[in-house]
């Protein structure tokens, strides 16, 4: 698994993280553990040493189906304590810096 | 060689599900014209700690649909986290589906270009969360300029169903029909109020064009696709995609080349700009939601809601066809929404011919309804009430212009007993007896003409028939033709 300073940057960029550039070397080591970690497996299995059929991919830890919710509102009390805490407003609105992505 | 360009063109509609609470949390989904950020909670404003609980009638919505629309029903569905940033979105991610969505594998079916019924595939139908909305011009009234946007979330967590369509639509009016098959649909199953205009029923498109030999058919070269956004009507769909593939056809007649890119529909100009591009914004880095294990579609839930489908109107309009001799126009018309099949099928049920009453419902009740802005459910006129209306004149007992005075001063809360003399019409139609006075009253008012008839110099019966006119006139459309000339004939042998 090859893992680029460029990947690093790009996944980085996507998460909105600021990396500084004495980190990225280190990063794309970790990420090639953990990638090579899973490639190490997928070549087992490609190699006959790791059977998975009829294993379906672990993707929850909880077994049971969830509990849903009945169709039925409630207010929160929340919002004014939200409001106040934001970092800026207007009535109540929450004020962010002028977004378009048309134009 | 000549070439033909060919538009292929597959839809992506949300629609609003119409549930009184969120799709995560229990906030209320009435949003429109709310106070902004009144229906917010820890859940939907993507407050730490908080954790999402799925509505159960959301999946109950999403799954009659899905029925409706012949689709695979997944046992087991898997909510997906779809990564962006935007201040619309508190959470940094969008709660949708990915690979493992609730329904799958569709189809519904359009009248297509060449009038025979075309198949169109769906995809795919899965649930996923709104956005909250952000307005752009300042809230204190400055449009131009603003520095800031502002936020409301009362929007973030509505419920939304995504129906995906395959790209088998080849034409703007094609498109236009599955729009609008769908929303009747929805609408229908009381699943969304499909409004598009207020938004609860978006439509985006992904339309290409392929350059083709026009003699062997073959695909010479597939133009990259654009998506459209922002239609908001049945009319903007059809001129968005007209606009459209003009475009990219001139484009490729000119040898040039199309990027894929998202395209905004402006109404008022009739043209579509590019939005600015978002290269990375694309990677949305999916994974299933850790906080929302999958959700299990019983067995039970699948059978019931099956049970409780309503007949649909595909059905519905081949029934009208079949059980009431309706021609296809009209009973598509009647089977058009829930409450105008009901309104229809409660006329004929109350005696009225079903052709009379679907000419009708489709002229004069929809005249009223448009000028007064009404809805039929709230409709003065009860179906039972138009159907003795449409009786009397089928029974030749009033004329249709006469109907149509009656039929106005009903529209106005007037009942039946009070509409008939309004309009000049007697409430139990003419006795015998008031025609014979009327025949008297018409026959010696013209009596130069009786002398003609009763001469002999009438051949043609011309002349009877005008005074049978005058009959009528006098009657106001209340008596029957055929037996005033019969009164008449007899009167004016009897001096002879």
């Amino acid at each position: 698994m090859t893992i680029s300073e460029k990947d690093v940057r790009h996944v980085a960029d996507l998460a909105r993280l600021r990396v500084e550039e004495k980190e990225i070397e280190p990063l794309v080591r970790h990420f090639e553990a953990i990638l090579g970690h899973f490639a190490t497996l997928s070549r087992a299995r490609e190699e006959g040493r790791l059977n998975l059929d009829g294993v379906d991919p672990f993707l929850f830890s909880e077994r049971e189906a969830p509990p849903l919710r009945e169709d039925e509102p409630v207010r929160s009390a929340v919002r004014d304590d939200v409001l106040a805490a934001a970092p800026e407003r207007k009535d109540s609105f929450f004020v962010v810096p002028r977004i378009l992505e048309e134009e | 060689m000549t070439f033909r360009y060919i538009p292929v063109i597959g839809l992506e509609i949300h629609v609003q599900l119409s549930t009184a609470t969120k799709i995560f949390c229990p906030c209320s989904t009435d949003y429109i014209g709310a106070e902004p950020n009144t229906n917010v909670c820890p859940v939907c404003l993507g407050l730490p700690g908080s954790l999402p609980v799925l509505n159960k009638r959301a999946v109950e919505l999403g799954v009659r649909a899905g029925l409706a629309l012949s689709c695979t029903i997944r046992n087991h569905t898997v909510f997906h986290r779809k990564n962006y940033f935007y201040p619309d979105l508190p959470k940094a991610y969008q709660i949708s589906q990915y690979d493992l969505p609730l329904a799958e594998g569709g189809e519904i079916y359009i009248p297509g270009d060449d009038g025979r019924p075309r198949r169109i595939r769906i995809t795919r139908l899965h649930l996923e969360e709104d956005a909250g909305k952000l307005v752009h011009s300042a809230a204190d009234g400055r449009l131009e300029g603003a520095a800031f946007s502002f936020v409301d979330y009362n929007r973030g967590g509505v419920p939304l169903a995504e129906i995906v369509s395959e790209p088998d639509i080849t034409s703007p009016r094609e498109a236009r029909e599955y729009v609008a098959r769908i929303r009747q649909t929805v609408r229908y199953l009381g699943v969304s109020d499909g409004d598009m205009e207020r938004g609860s029923l978006r439509v985006d498109a992904n339309v290409s064009v392929k350059k083709t030999d026009e003699t062997s058919g073959e695909v010479l070269y597939w133009g990259e696709r654009t998506e459209i956004k922002n239609m908001n009507s049945l009319r903007a769909v059809e001129r968005a995609l007209e606009y459209e593939i003009i475009r990219q056809t001139g484009v490729l007649a000119e040898g040039g080349s199309l990027e894929r890119e998202t395209r905004h529909w402006n109404d008022g100009e009739g043209i579509t700009t590019s939005m600015r591009s978002k290269e990375a914004a694309n990677d949305y880095r999916y994974f299933p939601d850790p906080d929302i294990p999958p959700i299990v579609v019983t067995e039970e839930l699948l059978e019931s809601t099956r049970n409780a489908l309503p007949e649909l109107p595909w059905a519905k309009e081949r029934r009208f066809a079949g059980e009431y001799g309706l021609p296809e126009a009209d009973a598509a018309f009647m089977a058009e929404s829930l409450p105008v099949a009901l309104y229809f099928e409660e006329c004929v049920k109350n005696g009225a011919a079903p052709l009379r009453a679907a000419n009708w419902i489709r002229t004069e009740v929809f005249r009223v309804m448009n000028e007064k802005g009404l809805s039929m459910d709230s409709f003065p006129v009860k179906p039972s009430v138009l159907a003795e209306l449409v009786a009397l004149v089928e029974g030749g007992k009033l004329s249709t212009t006469v109907a149509r005075e009656v039929f106005a001063h009903l529209a106005e809360g007037r009942s039946l007993k009070d509409a008939l003399p309004a309009a000049g019409a007697s409430p139990g139609g003419l006795s015998a007896e008031d025609v014979e006075k009327m025949v008297d009253r018409v026959l010696l008012a013209n009596g130069d003409v009786v002398e003609e008839i009763r001469s002999g110099r009438d051949p043609k019966g011309k002349k009877i028939k005008f005074l049978t006119g005058l009959v009528m006139k006098e009657a106001r459309g209340q008596a029957d033709a055929a037996a005033v000339s019969g009164i008449l004939e007899r009167r004016l042998g009897e001096g002879r």
